[in-house]
């Protein structure tokens, strides 16, 4: 199970890669979720999600069975028992047992003032209570339903991130990132389009209400850039963020309302001696000149794009990661699943910069052929060495 | 980060002038300073 050799590679190849050297090997992430591990596991889905206590088994066994040098389970961000408790609008439990985040809006475009204003407290006093239909309540009743939430989140999130996953990386010898390095944050116009305003308002607020989603923007980007600079930066972890909007922008008003902050605040971390992670959703093929402005090894991982075109562009200064097409491992035979891969490794791998993993989250069994996923894995892990 | 909800060292001594206990500024700050951040970072979750 815990091999002291490869935990030394791994260690080594990722801090490598992380420091623009060319490592032993290509490192391999998988981004496998809880979910699919709670499937793969054969537990029941609805129930598990309940017993945090039950999820050990689930990971161990998708730890045992898919190789990868970080450990393959990610994305431990959402449980049901805080969203319950909290009468949740945005994030609701589907027929199929997982939370599903339907559009909500539940800020009005006349609110931008208020949201520059003071933006926590406008979060707090109104937002929430629109949002967590229990917090619209009595301030008395409010503060213990609160309390309750905090108490589920850390019961569920904060025991599997801060307990039981970095547990199972020491016990199996996967990468550890050095303590208090890792954090997460958004771009600001990416936080107020995601769940203040909705995808369908927002997208009109742009050639409405210009100037307020800049006057919001500007409120929004210190507390932002606070969240994302962890405890104790390191170069060799990340702060992640996850990118939304821009494609589905002009790029005009993804020059003007959305790069300048991006760029800062992946700038901050950098000065503060940490690294963003950025995950560019859907395709930024528009934008590799803007991202080719940012600090030296950054990691993007693309969802989309042109290979070539990404590693021209990017590849001698940046850390690429993504673009494995995870439709494929359910669609195609094991042949084409590993010539997919080769492709990849032929195009990003020379001269470093580049981590293996998938377009997307696997987030079910059923997304996958699970022997396709399998074979691939072990296809890079010996097709990866330098 | 200072907000109308959380407390800063400062607010928090003045309140308390010349009540304060030994240990109580260390403990405190720690209060202040960790959890408040904590919770900021909680409530700006919930829309993440």
């Amino acid at each position: 199970m815990y091999d002291e050799a490869l935990h030394q590679e791994r260690q080594s190849i990722f801090e490598d890669v992380y420091n623009g050297r060319i490592p032993k090997r290509v490192p391999i992430s998988a981004w496998i979720t809880v979910d699919f591990a709670i499937q793969y596991s054969g537990m029941d889905v609805f129930e598990a999600q309940w017993h945090p206590d039950r999820m050990e088994a689930a990971f161990r066994k998708v730890a045992e069975e898919f190789f990868a040098d970080t450990l393959p389970v990610h994305d431990a961000i959402r449980f049901p028992a805080m969203y319950e408790i909290l009468g949740a609008k945005n994030f609701i439990m589907g027929s199929n047992g997982y939370l599903q985040h339907p559009e909500i809006t539940p800020m009005k475009a006349e609110e931008y003032g208020e949201l520059a204003k003071d933006p926590i407290g406008f979060i707090v006093e109104t937002l929430l209570p629109r949002i967590y239909s229990e917090l619209d309540t009595t301030p008395e009743k409010r503060s213990i339903i609160m309390a309750k939430a905090y108490k589920a989140f850390n019961d569920t999130v904060g025991y599997m991130n801060g307990v039981l996953l970095p547990k199972l990386e020491k016990e199996y010898g996967f990468y550890q990132a050095p303590a208090g390095s890792g954090s997460m944050t958004a771009v600001p116009l990416d936080y107020i389009a995601d769940q203040m305003r909705g995808f369908k308002e927002f997208s009109s607020d742009v050639r409405r209400h210009k100037k307020d989603i800049l006057k919001a923007n500007a409120a929004l980007l210190p507390i932002m850039l606070n969240k994302g600079i962890p405890p104790a930066p390191n170069r060799n972890n990340y702060t992640f963020m996850p990118l939304h909007m821009p494609p589905y922008m002009r790029t005009k008003d993804v020059e003007e309302l959305y790069l300048p902050d991006l760029k800062r605040i992946v700038e901050e971390i950098d000065a503060a001696g940490g690294k963003a992670n950025l995950f560019l959703e859907h395709d930024w093929m528009r934008f590799l000149d803007h991202l080719s402005e940012f600090p030296e090894n950054t990691v993007y991982r693309f969802e989309f794009g042109d290979a070539q075109k990404i590693k021209d562009k990017l590849g001698d200064k940046f850390i690429i990661c993504g673009l494995y097409p995870v439709g494929l491992l359910k669609t195609g035979t094991e042949q084409e699943c590993i010539d997919e891969a080769k492709r990849l490794f032929d195009i990003l791998a020379p001269g470093g910069g580049y981590i293996f993993d998938f377009d997307k989250n696997i987030i079910t069994t059923d997304s996958v052929n699970i022997d396709n996923l399998k074979a691939v894995l072990n296809f890079v892990r010996e097709y990866g060495k330098y | 980060m200072s907000t109308k909800y959380f407390e800063t060292w400062e607010e928090y001594s003045e309140r308390r002038k010349d009540h304060i206990h030994p240990g109580e500024e260390q403990y405190m700050k720690e209060v202040l300073q960790n959890y408040d951040a904590e919770m900021l970072n909680f409530i700006l979750t919930l829309i993440m």
